[in-house]
């Protein structure tokens, strides 16, 4: 359960870094979708496998 | 950030390049440039903001025209802006072009003095250091239009905390991830082959977006509600500042009148809310009324006495006939007349268990009926106190409307045209808060009617592999966003009670009277005095409160700066750059300001008109943190026939700040250890 919780609040820290890139402008708006759908899956695999 | 020097070049009043190298040091930490009204000390501070941003602030007028006229008149087509700033240690150098070509580099400089583009996400890393939501709050162009103080001496300081909290760009994710979670959804109907799980996800999905939309919409009407109040204050500011007695006379009574509305309204809510908890506790007590008469006639368990003689029971009627045997020692044989006496008590026998109900059912009701009159005597009361307060309410509003009928038929079309656009105003405000209600009770709906149907999604089973790992991505993205809202709300709710520390300490500091801050659960801010009485914004009260609060503002973010939260932004460390501070400010707290202004920050730069009888220069030279000393001086291409030569005192002696008969117009920039 633990496990799980740091998981999920690594993966809130990088979809909001991915928003931050693309918000202030560094990285392109358009990318940022993408970026989080990938976080997402690796992240819903890595807790598939553990369970 | 610790800024080093700006060099701007055909940026608005400034033709050329001009620089500004501000005082590093750090027991001087403070530079002040001053200039007339008019002559180029927004330009300046808009360099700043633009040169780390490319915005602007909101007392920028015409933002589309910055280039230089003179410069464009020569055939220039850009502006440009250098910051060279000193951040951990590293010094580092930021330009930024304007107009037809449009640049923004980054360069960090080298021990060697070469210079290093940061060529990866430049504007992140310079957010990183001053993010632009806060910028403002640091880059100050003193216009004060975020924190206006209202009639009742209240600012509303929500949008700014959560600029300085960093919330756009949370908020942006959960957006996203909204977004991302329809998509899964859609996906999810291709593989659920009984289609009972993305039935429902699809019934989720619709709850979901509508849940998104309202918070929005409340989020939005929250805004426009204060924007409706600020201007409502605003324009009862410009009624209360005529110089008209009649007026005068009339917004007083009305002051009055609404003062007195306001605290009726309140104890209307509250005799409202009695009401409910009345209704509660005595509900069953005026249904059961009628009844509890009724049934009290009907019940009389003393008729069921008697019935056979005590301590007699069925139990005891029954043992005998069983035994054949009475308690005398007779024998009872079935078919004696004994025996056929005593079997005919058992029909006519009262049940000790039945005697024990009526009791109690009887206690009860004479419960109810003993509480049935208190109950009346409550209610009634409450109800008179609500009908009271329904009657002053109406006949105070009706008393307004004829104040404002009489401001109506005044002969002053300037007052008469305030007071339409205040009415009008007022109105906004009372349609925006009935609609905050309806979408808070909408948004409260919608949340519960998801929760059932999530708990209906859980216990379907038999589903595809594919829709099992669908269904846990939608479950994942949805702790996500958990996560992200639950830390959004906590934020704003802990800032609350550090803000409150915060303006105390200020308070002391600045203000140095028993004077206390007031904050509300919607993030208000009031001074007031020792009995809790708010202050009005008047005596320059207004003008300390908002300096209080941004001195607060600027306090937090540099507590915040080392967060590691990574989900909210934080906060910052940087110059404050404060475009006339003391403008508005009582002079009886001027000097007070300035003494402590600088100890608020690392770097402070003042851009600022010589105010006489302020004794701001006077305070800062005193307290040994004044740096370095700037002044703008106009030149201008025309003759200066009637015109008069504005002049500035430094160190005693007057110094020119305005040249006429020079080729071309525009601002120069001088420092004054060098000219005086």
């Amino acid at each position: 359960m633990l496990d799980i919780d740091l998981k999920i609040n690594k993966l809130a820290k990088e979809l909001v870094l991915v928003e931050k890139k693309s918000f202030y402008g560094s990285e392109p708006e358009r990318d940022r979708l993408k970026k989080m759908r990938e976080l997402i899956e690796q992240v819903s695999m890595e807790l598939k496998h553990d369970s | 950030m610790i800024l080093n020097s700006v060099t701007v070049e055909n940026f608005r009043s400034f033709y050329g390049e001009q620089t500004i190298k501000f005082s590093t040091d750090k027991n001087k930490n403070t530079t002040v440039i001053y200039a007339l009204n008019g002559v180029g000390k927004t330009n300046l501070l808009n360099a700043i903001l633009w040169c780390l941003h490319g915005t602007f602030s909101a007392g920028f007028k015409t933002p589309k025209d910055v280039l230089n006229f003179e410069a464009k008149r020569q055939g220039r087509k850009s502006f440009h802006v250098t910051l060279n700033f000193e951040e951990n240690g590293n010094q580092y150098t930021i330009k930024r072009t304007g107009g037809v070509n449009e640049n923004f580099k980054v360069f960090l400089i080298q021990n060697d003095g070469n210079n290093e583009e940061i060529k990866t996400a430049p504007s992140l890393f310079i957010n990183s250091i001053i993010p632009k939501d806060m910028a403002g709050y640091f880059i100050n162009d003193g216009e004060g239009n975020d924190l206006v103080v209202d009639r009742d001496g209240y600012i509303s300081v929500r949008r700014s905390i959560r600029d300085i909290l960093g919330f756009n760009v949370a908020e942006k994710t959960l957006e996203d991830l909204s977004k991302i979670k329809s998509e899964v959804r859609q996906e999810l109907k291709r593989f659920d082959k009984d289609n009972e799980l993305s039935t429902l996800e699809d019934r989720i999905q619709i709850l979901d977006e509508s849940i998104v939309q309202n918070r929005k919409n409340l989020s939005e009407t929250q805004s426009l509600l204060e924007t409706y109040e600020d201007q409502f204050n605003l324009k009862e500011k410009q009624l209360g500042s005529s110089s008209s007695v009649v007026v005068d006379h009339l917004i007083t009574s009305r002051n009055s009148t609404d003062r007195r509305l306001k605290s009726t309204e309140t104890r209307l809510a509250t005799l409202e809310r009695n009401k409910i908890a009345l209704i509660r506790e005595y509900s069953w007590v005026a249904f059961a009324h009628s009844l509890t008469n009724e049934a009290l006639d009907f019940i009389d368990e003393s008729e069921l006495k008697g019935k056979i003689p005590a301590p007699f029971n069925i139990q005891l009627v029954k043992d005998i006939l069983e035994q054949k045997e009475c308690i005398c020692g007779a024998c009872i044989s079935p078919g004696t007349d004994a025996f056929n006496n005593i079997n005919s008590l058992i029909g006519q026998a009262a049940d000790p268990e039945l005697i024990n109900r009526l009791q109690k059912a009887r206690s009860r009701l004479t419960a109810v009926k003993t509480l049935s009159p208190q109950a009346r005597e409550r209610i009634e009361e409450n109800f008179k106190d609500v009908r009271e307060a329904q009657d002053l309410i109406s006949s105070l509003k009706s008393e307004a409307e004829d104040i404002s009928g009489k401001i109506l038929d005044l002969d002053d079309e300037k007052i008469r045209s305030l007071e339409k656009e205040r009415n009008s105003l007022k109105n906004k405000i009372r349609e925006t808060e009935r609609k905050i209600d309806r979408l808070n009770d909408k948004i409260e709906d919608l949340v519960k009617g998801k929760k059932e149907l999530d708990a209906q999604a859980k216990r379907i089973e038999g589903l595809s592999p594919r829709a099992k790992k669908l269904k846990s991505k939608i479950d994942l993205i949805e702790q996500v966003e958990e996560k992200i809202s639950e830390e959004l709300q906590q934020s704003e709710k802990d800032v609350h009670g550090l803000l409150a520390e915060k303006i105390d300490s200020f308070l002391e500091k600045y203000l140095r009277q028993d004077y206390r801050v007031a904050i509300t659960s919607d993030l208000k801010i009031c001074l007031q005095d020792r009995n809790g009485r708010p202050i009005p914004p008047s005596g320059g009260q207004g003008a300390i409160l908002s300096f209080i609060y941004i001195s607060s503002l600027i306090s937090i973010a540099r507590e915040r700066r080392e967060l590691e939260s990574a989900i909210l932004t934080p906060g910052a460390i940087a110059p404050l750059v404060f475009d006339a501070p003391f403008s508005n400010l009582d002079p009886k707290y001027a000097a007070n300001v300035a003494k402590e202004l600088p100890k608020l920050v690392d770097q402070l730069i003042v851009l600022m008109y010589q105010d006489k009888g302020k004794n701001v220069s006077e305070e800062l030279h005193k307290s040994g943190k004044l740096g370095k000393e700037y002044y703008f001086c106009e030149e201008i291409a025309g003759e200066q026939g009637d015109r008069e030569v504005h002049s500035l005192i430094f160190n005693n002696k007057s110094v020119p700040v305005t040249k006429y008969g020079c080729p071309i117009d525009r601002v120069i920039v001088k420092e004054v250890a060098e000219n005086v």
